[in-house]
């Protein structure tokens, strides 16, 4: 790199870190209830549970007969699945890589902290049926 | 995610097992990117391309910059490798692999994430191996797999590696583009398993050992053979330039990173829609996981379709099916043209700009190479975080390679659990890349631009219909990427 180059490449890194300073939106969501504790890895035992919500699914004859196609949460959110099959088998949700066994008619619960953020599948298995998808935004 | 009228009606659809597959392998674990940082992005590789036009029309580079890098053949380190007998380490584990992958599908288990056939092809080859070949150069050439079969088959049979005929010249690069074309289409269409791929991979080396047999081995490693010619591609940006058949140091150079992208030209106009297709499939593949895709043919199409299908979408279902699929293959096909439309438009304007007597034809082939970056970097932001999350698991495959529950080298319990970056990190890392990958290609074809020009006016006025069709590019792949992702 020669020198000549220096201020236009001190502009341009420039110009970049001002829009992103300029664009960039401001606080980080005031959406969650949870006051800013100062650990929240490990929230299922903080002092102020976060809000939690079972989502409830139905399905019957290899299909989804209630339930939402797709839930959005935020990192460290409590997430409860309760899924209730016809038939016996196996819910996975991908990417946490969390089993759960169904027994027929019986409504099985998976609770879980929504650590990682991102876009996951659950299924089951047996009726090779993709329930819906878990979406967890970055805190 | 927006909702839009008539989503109820492709539910059903959406919801088979068939349609909801994203990609053949392999979940990808991302959000899509949010607006503001989508408009960033696009703002940065505008502002940042008029900087760099800036830096060539304030004094253009008088030393017309053939800095040919620096032979390092001879260094210690690369005697060192050649004493550990590195290259023939590579080429048996090349082999190996491509014979395990075969094996591997035919007698083991038929589940695609506990049979390391899979993994090892579609994330370790097809995509950590190229990003290796952006860094480490050609190393493919010595250590392609067919190839070291083709030449295993030319020992036992005298003249079998001269081919019968002469390459007709006027294949050009159609076989690698067709090649290419169907490996895109199994990729995103077939749903391969371990068995069936384990037939596809039976049945490409079979093909590359008849073709050798018919042309010869150089004509079709250099024409046919697609990663051969893909990697090939990809090594022009590497920093480390790897020529095993010229002798002492010159084997081995060091150069600037990406500098390799202008000392070639595309030989071929088949060529440059190979280039375009790099592009255009990635892109593809991006767009049709997206929400907007979807809703193209399930709805609006749909919609349309309904007085012969009838209203119910779950009978209309298995009859549309067929036909979304030869949609889908229809619109893959055309993508490179579409693009080498849009390519040659621009470069016409280009010209047009500053006044050449070149052909557009000329000019086209001459610029195609400095859109590679811009195709290395959609390709690694779209499938960087599936390089994480399911190439991890290699180590735990490589244990048990087969699904048997083996344990051959203590690694079978290792990374469990895949590895998921925050999507933050995912965000800003893609938009960051894309915007690299942007600036390179805007330089790169400048530079091109003063070879081709006279004059550095000349040089500078060209360049702003390029950096239009460049921004385009960029802009579409932020897009796709900031697109929601098709419902379940």
């Amino acid at each position: 790199m020669n020198k000549r180059a220096l201020p236009f490449v001190a502009l341009a890194v420039v110009m970049l870190v001002g829009l992103f300073i300029w664009l960039r939106p401001p606080a980080p969501e005031p959406v969650r209830q949870v006051p800013a504790s100062p650990a929240p890895a490990a929230a299922a035992a903080a002092p102020v549970p976060p809000p939690e919500q079972v989502y409830r699914y139905q399905v019957a004859g290899g299909r989804r007969l209630s339930g939402p196609e797709s839930i959005l949460v935020h990192a460290g959110e409590v997430v409860n699945l309760e899924v209730t099959s016809d038939r016996a088998d196996e819910l996975h949700l991908h990417g946490y890589d969390l089993h759960l066994q169904l027994q027929p008619g019986q409504p099985g619960q998976l609770r879980f902290t929504a650590v990682h953020s991102g876009r996951f599948d659950f299924e089951l298995h047996h009726a090779d049926l993709e329930l819906g998808v878990l979406q967890v935004l970055p805190q | 995610m927006k909702p839009y009228p008539g989503r109820r009606l492709a539910l059903p659809a959406l919801c088979l097992p068939a349609a909801a597959q994203a990609h053949s392998f392999g979940k990808i674990y991302n959000l899509p990117v949010p607006f503001w940082l989508y408009v960033y992005g696009a703002a940065a590789a505008l502002l940042v391309s008029f900087v760099v036009v800036a830096y060539f029309a304030s004094a253009a580079p008088e030393t017309q910059e053939r800095d040919g890098g620096r032979n390092i053949g001879d260094a210690n380190w690369v005697r060192l490798l050649r004493r550990c007998h590195v290259l023939t380490l590579l080429k048996a584990g090349s082999a190996g692999c491509l014979l395990l992958c075969i094996a591997s599908g035919l007698f083991g288990a038929a589940n695609p994430y506990t049979n390391i056939n899979m993994t090892l092809f579609w994330i370790i080859f097809v995509l950590v191996f190229t990003y290796l070949t952006a860094l480490f150069g050609e190393v493919y050439v010595a250590i392609n797999p067919w190839r070291l079969l083709a030449r295993g088959v030319g020992r036992l049979w005298p003249n079998y590696l001269q081919g019968r005929r002469s390459y007709p010249p006027r294949l050009a690069w159609w076989p690698a583009l067709l090649l290419y074309f169907a490996f895109i289409w199994i990729e995103l269409f077939a749903f391969t398993r371990p068995y069936s791929l384990a037939l596809i991979l039976s049945a490409y080396t079979l093909l590359n050992l008849a073709a050798v047999w018919w042309v010869g081995e150089q004509a079709w490693f250099r024409h046919g053979e697609l990663f051969a010619v893909f990697l090939h591609l990809v090594a022009k940006m590497a920093p480390l330039d790897y020529r095993p058949e010229l002798q002492g140091a010159a084997r081995l150079r060091l150069r600037a990173p990406f500098a390799g992208l202008l000392e070639s030209t595309a030989p071929h106009g088949t060529m440059l829609l190979f280039v375009l297709f790099m592009l255009s499939s990635t892109a593809f593949d991006g767009l049709h996981d997206t929400a907007p895709w979807m809703r193209l043919f399930w709805i609006d199409l749909y919609g349309r379709l309904k007085p012969w299908v009838g209203d119910n979408p779950l009978a209309a279902y298995p009859i549309l099916r067929p036909w979304y699929e030869a949609w889908a293959t229809l619109c893959l096909a055309a993508s490179p043209f579409l693009y080498a439309g849009v390519y040659l438009l621009f470069i016409r304007l280009s010209k047009f700009a500053a006044g050449s007597v070149l052909t557009v034809r000329e000019l086209g082939l001459r610029f195609a190479y400095t859109l590679l970056p811009i195709a290395l970097v959609y390709n690694i932001t779209h499938y960087y975080t599936l390089v994480l999350s399911q190439g991890s698991k290699i180590l735990s495959l490589v244990s048990d390679p087969l699904g048997l529950d083996w344990n051959l080298f203590g690694t079978a319990l290792w990374l469990r659990a895949p590895i998921i970056p925050n999507a933050g990190t995912v965000w800003h890392t893609q938009v960051g890349l894309i915007v690299f990958g942007h600036v390179v290609s805007v330089y790169l074809a400048h530079l091109e631009a003063l070879r081709c020009f006279p004059g550095r006016r000349a040089a500078a006025l060209s360049q702003l219909p390029m950096l239009l069709l460049m921004v385009l590019f960029t802009t579409f792949g932020l897009w796709i990427l900031s697109q929601p992702i098709r419902p379940g």
